[in-house]
């Protein structure tokens, strides 16, 4: 994987199939998230006049999900049909916002994968004896921080 | 039916007063980011960049106190823009909660 600047803030990412092949895997899993994650109430001060924000905040947060699916689904085609049969690699292109957009989708997929795994400190990740039914959600979870880091790192 | 000799007069809101009142009696609500081992901090900083419309060194300061106090307190404002902020912050999984300001 290549990554190519191309001035005013954007950039392209160059890559081989696989590569390519494992990113859009990757993102066709979005959202993990679970919208009831969500909650504006502090736990040690629960403010009462809040409890009715929750559900709001559920709502709105599910409703972003619904929109971000649609979205990305339009994007990954769009990609998979302006690539080229005769050319090995995938030019998948972003501005500023596309970028957000994208380690936004990745932070979900990362986010719902630590959950799913029930939350384990970085120590736990690295040292527990992990079942084998656990690795793809592990896989998921720091493939998504991969690219993430790269999409910042390109921000930047 | 007697006729006031002394005309009473009302006294008129100044809107620019009840303004100012009205912000010293209500505190506001605060914006709180909750640490986590999961998001990383690259990220916090870019998404508080983005929701805040902040530069990335007091970014990042509020990044830093979340990683090493466990929380940081972000902003303090009134109910529906405190709820505006932690919406947004949501909407990129960051941990955020809103209390009433004391």
């Amino acid at each position: 994987m290549k990554l190519i600047r191309q001035g005013n803030g954007s950039f392209e990412l160059r890559m081989e199939e696989g590569e390519w092949t494992a990113l859009s895997d990757l993102l066709g899993q979005y959202p993990l998230t679970p919208a009831n994650h969500h909650s504006l109430n502090s736990k040690d001060r629960p403010d009462p006049d809040l409890k009715e924000s929750d559900q709001w905040l559920r709502d709105s947060v599910s409703n972003h999900q619904t929109e971000r699916e649609v979205q990305l689904k339009k994007w990954l085609s769009n990609v998979q049909a302006d690539h080229s049969g005769a050319d090995v690699e995938y030019p998948v292109k972003f501005d500023a916002d596309r970028a957000d957009w994208l380690i936004e989708i990745l932070n979900d997929l990362r986010v719902g994968s630590w959950l799913s795994l029930g939350c384990p400190s970085p120590e736990e990740i690295s040292g527990k004896t992990w079942k084998s039914s656990d690795w793809p959600t592990l896989w998921t979870m720091e493939a998504s921080g991969m690219y993430q880091s790269i999409l910042l790192k390109a921000l930047s | 039916m007697r006729l006031n000799a002394n005309p009473t007069v009302l006294p008129v809101a100044d809107p620019v007063t009840e303004q100012k009142t009205q912000e010293v009696t209500d505190p506001g609500y605060l914006v709180i980011c909750w640490d986590d081992p999961v998001n990383l901090m690259d990220y916090v900083t870019h998404v508080f960049q983005k929701v805040f419309g902040w530069e990335r060194v007091k970014a990042e300061k509020h990044m830093l106190e979340v990683h090493e106090n466990g929380k940081s307190m972000l902003v303090r404002e009134s109910m529906e823009m405190a709820e505006h902020y932690v919406h947004q912050l949501h909407r990129y999984n960051l941990h955020a909660t809103m209390e009433r300001s004391e």
